[in-house]
């Protein structure tokens, strides 16, 4: 169970007040580059953050959790097209079709365990990702560039990209208080004791089912709204948002954080961003050095990043 | 009628018929011992009754409704429930928090996602109850993995709590009583404590 330690509520802190001065920092040396890359880090973060949800707390490895950044990427694209560019818009379209994918793969998904759960979840994002490379109307394989980003009250604040940067980072900070709650509430502790030993919550009375399938749909929802603010970030839009390398990397950056600890994905979220962009600067074979440190990361500390930070281990 | 009452119960895994047209009734108050070699079938009997395990024929009745093809957790909601032959916890949770959680399965819905239920006192007071009972409340807020009691496997939880007016509970290999008072279940409680050693 998330028992939520003074340190935590410390570090949840330190972290989003470093991300809420960010602008400032990056103004100040006039690097307008940063804030373009903060802001995927942040839309990535919420990713990390769902995928948290399930995967540390629920138990379910889902290897298919880029199809909602999809979702929710060719939400804004597709609206957007049709005359429709409002930001509420677009998240509630994303988060309603993200909502009913995740119920029927959940359903489906949820009826095998272990590896045959991370490859069903995988072939359903797949599907999803061949369907938006058919979609030719919308630039199939090389994908769309948006004309506009998302209006607020119809005003193309978004444009203005400090202002999608606090918009980014608003929704981030409510969706990790959102995931803390869940996590600590009656229905976060049937999911986590459905992890924990599922035939021991069946014998006093629960149906694990029910509670995993209604925690795959919230984290599904809450990662389309990170491909909302990912398509909003490039002004562009294509399948390889749903391609399983990007599902990959959503694993990769939760295990970087540490499992289940939904402050670790935030954390493991901007540091595997990060890594990626500096180890890039350094050399072309950067996936090879990155895929190193991982290594020592998850051998050295089996609750990743934030392991390194945890005093109360036993 | 007997709150419990099996009537033609089958299992076969392959070849080999595990329960062969079982007839089997239990009245209220009633403590009963099913014994046998290893590999008799108790354990599957067990799982049969419980729903954990399906059948191939047969009627389970629990109180006068049908249980067969229901699955486990609505078996125990009906007041059905079992303990384990090899411990069964969940370990990353405290001791406190293992009996709240089978407290909180009958106590409206987990359906809630938003206050805390660390903070719940009517579940933590009805499960501190619990664990008095049996003499280790000075271990809830310890991890039940470490625990020393969960570890030596031979003890199990009090995770019938709280009875229910109809209630029939037992522990494999030996099943305890059904009752419909508090007393009952505190006899079976201490009855399977008693026998842990076998269990
Ligand atoms: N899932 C299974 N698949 C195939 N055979 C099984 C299965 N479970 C049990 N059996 C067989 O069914 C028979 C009954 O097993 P069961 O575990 O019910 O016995 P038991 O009476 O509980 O034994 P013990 O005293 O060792 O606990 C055994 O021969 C066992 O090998
Ligand atoms: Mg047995």
């Amino acid at each position: 169970m998330t028992r939520l330690t003074p340190t935590r509520a410390w570090a949840a802190t330190i972290l989003f007040a470093a991300f809420a001065i960010l602008p400032m920092i990056t103004q100040a040396l006039g690097d307008s580059y940063l804030i373009v890359i903060a802001t995927r880090i942040l839309a990535y973060a919420i990713a990390a953050l769902a995928l948290d949800l399930i995967l540390g707390y629920g138990g379910m490895v889902s290897f298919g959790h880029a199809a909602y950044l999809g979702i929710g990427a060719y939400a804004v694209a597709i609206l957007g097209r049709a005359g429709i560019t409002d930001l509420g818009a677009h998240m509630l379209a994303a988060i309603a079709v993200a909502a009913v994918f995740a119920l029927i793969t959940g359903a489906i998904s949820l009826r095998t365990r272990g590896i045959y759960f991370i490859m069903i979840t995988l072939a359903f994002a797949q599907m999803g990702y061949f369907f938006f490379v058919s979609l030719s109307a919308y630039g199939g394989d090389d994908g769309v560039t948006l004309n506009a980003r998302s209006t607020v009250f119809g005003q193309p604040l978004l444009e203005n990209n400090t202002a999608l940067y606090y918009t980014a980072l608003a929704l981030l900070i409510g969706l990790y208080l959102l995931a803390v709650a869940i996590t600590r509430s009656r229905f976060g502790r049937v999911l986590t004791g459905a992890r924990e030993n599922p035939l021991r919550m069946q014998a006093i009375g629960f149906s694990p089912f029910r509670y995993q399938l209604t925690a795959y749909v919230i984290s599904g929802c809450m990662a389309s709204i990170a491909g909302v603010m990912l398509a909003n970030q490039a002004s562009y839009v294509s399948p390889s948002y749903m391609d399983w390398h990007r599902s990959g990397e959503l694993v990769v950056m939760v295990v970087f954080g540490g499992i289940g600890n939904l402050l670790g994905a935030v954390a493991g979220a901007t540091i595997a961003l990060l890594l990626e962009e500096w180890l890039a600067l350094l050399t072309r074979h950067w996936p090879i050095l990155f895929g190193l440190i991982l290594v020592l990361v998850v051998l050295y500390s089996r609750d990743g990043l934030s392991g390194f930070f945890r005093s109360d281990r036993s | 009628m007997s709150l419990l009452d099996v009537r033609g119960l089958r299992k076969a895994y392959g070849a080999l018929k595990v329960t062969d047209d079982l007839n089997l009734s239990v009245e209220k108050g009633e403590l009963h011992a099913i014994i046998g070699p290893n590999g008799a079938g108790k354990s599957t009997l067990i799982a049969q009754l419980s729903g954990q395990a399906g059948s191939d024929a047969g009627s389970v009745r629990f109180d006068g409704a049908e249980m067969m093809g229901q699955p486990m957790h609505a078996r125990v909601r009906a007041g059905m429930s079992r303990s384990f032959q090899i411990t069964s916890i969940l370990p990353g949770f405290t001791v406190l928090e293992n009996v709240a959680a089978a407290v909180q399965a009958r106590r409206g819905s987990s359906f809630r996602f938003f206050a805390p239920v660390a903070g719940e006192r009517a579940l933590n007071d009805t499960a501190m109850e619990a664990l008095a009972r049996v003499g280790i409340a000075e271990r809830a807020a310890m991890r039940a993995a470490v625990s020393a009691m969960a570890k030596s496997g031979n003890w199990n939880w009090p995770s019938r709590w709280p009875p229910r007016r109809n209630s029939c509970s037992w522990t494999s290999p030996l099943p305890a009583p059904a009752g419909r008072r508090r007393i009952a279940w505190s006899r079976s409680c201490a009855a399977s404590r008693a026998r842990s050693r076998w269990c």
